[in-house]
């Protein structure tokens, strides 16, 4: 099947996270392809290949900033987890002792919703990694959009140890009867916010920040934008 | 600066690519041009990164073209050797050719 559009959502990445070096240029590149009757498949092959090359070649050129970025943003979570997180989970436990039966009436859902899977507060821990997204790429906009790519994949290496973590809890009988209840699904989906949640949370967060420069290229200058690069 | 005789492998294909192409080189032409002589499948990204850094070596020049609606408003980057690059080309084909003489396994010869 072929289209003359190219998917909107791999163009809003490829504008924000490929290499700035004439990536006005690049993005019209690919864009002229589909509408000469490439595939929107090799169109988002196309986008993910550049992402990626471009992540590779700035962590070459800058050795330094994916440190400085990775440092930055692994401090702020430290942070949060040190002193947000206890905030948070201490206004979870005073909300449900005092309120509980206020807040969910009658409804078991809402109170599994609350109690199991602490949803608000998941929400809440989503912005903040959002900002910490947003401040990390702020401050390496202009070298490293990509960098939020590489932030955001590092926190797969915590998660996959929940993840392993939560598979031996699975397999442990915690308690006699333990069987797949809510508990166990609140587990598996824990496991899950922490891997793909989390990540996309900094992801969006980041390149929501990254400017495009559409219109901005700099006409007939090479030294100019290649700086940029 | 760079110096002579430092051109990566990918780094050679691109830039003759370019020389091969004339005053119409730009993106995916030059990596139509890669597949085509060598059959292997080369992402745009990676040609626009690597001709970043040849610009950054002073081996080409780019300049901008005026902006089409097929291309979404986006003009089109072309690009040229520089005098430089069409030095370092031939300073790497005398390299290669110099190796590969008298190396039986290839040949011995280049034509």
């Amino acid at each position: 099947m072929r289209h003359s559009e190219p998917p909107r959502v791999s163009t809003w990445l490829l504008e924000r996270l490929a290499p700035r070096y004439r990536r006005e240029s690049l993005v019209g590149d690919l864009r002229e392809q589909v509408h000469r009757g490439r595939s929107v498949w090799w169109y988002r092959r196309q986008v993910v290949g550049t992402i990626l090359v471009g992540l590779g070649a700035d962590l070459a050129a800058h050795k330094l900033l994916p440190v400085r970025a990775l440092a930055l943003g692994w401090s702020a979570m430290y942070l949060v987890y040190q002193f947000i997180e206890p905030l948070i989970q201490q206004t979870r436990m005073t909300l449900f002792r005092r309120w509980g039966s206020a807040l969910w009436g009658e409804s078991e859902v809402l109170r599994q919703l609350w109690v199991y899977y602490g949803l608000p507060f998941i929400l809440l821990t989503c912005l903040i990694f959002m900002a910490i997204g947003w401040m990390v790429a702020r401050l390496h906009r202009r070298h490293l959009p990509g960098i939020v790519v590489l932030l955001s994949a590092t926190l797969l290496i915590p998660a996959t140890f929940q993840a392993l973590e939560t598979r031996r809890l699975l397999e442990t009988e915690l308690w006699p009867g333990w069987g797949w209840g809510s508990f166990r699904w609140a587990l598996v989906f824990h496991a899950l916010v922490s891997i793909v949640a989390y990540p996309l949370c900094v992801l969006i967060g980041g390149v929501g920040n990254v400017r495009t420069d559409h219109g901005n290229e700099l006409h007939g200058d090479s030294g100019t934008a290649l700086d940029e690069s | 600066m760079a110096k002579h005789g430092v051109l990566g492998g990918f780094e050679l294909l691109v830039l003759l690519a370019l020389i091969r192409l004339g005053d119409d080189a730009y993106g995916v032409l030059i990596s139509n041009e890669i597949e085509a002589s060598s059959g292997r499948s080369v992402s745009i990204g990676s040609i626009y990164v690597t001709l970043a850094r040849l610009e950054r070596k002073r081996l080409v020049s780019s300049t901008l073209g005026e902006p089409t609606a097929e291309r979404g408003g986006r003009a089109k980057s072309y690009f040229r050797p520089t005098a430089k690059g069409l030095r370092e080309a031939r300073l790497a084909r005398r390299t290669l050719m110099r190796l590969w003489q008298g190396v039986p396994q290839l040949g011995g010869e280049v034509t």
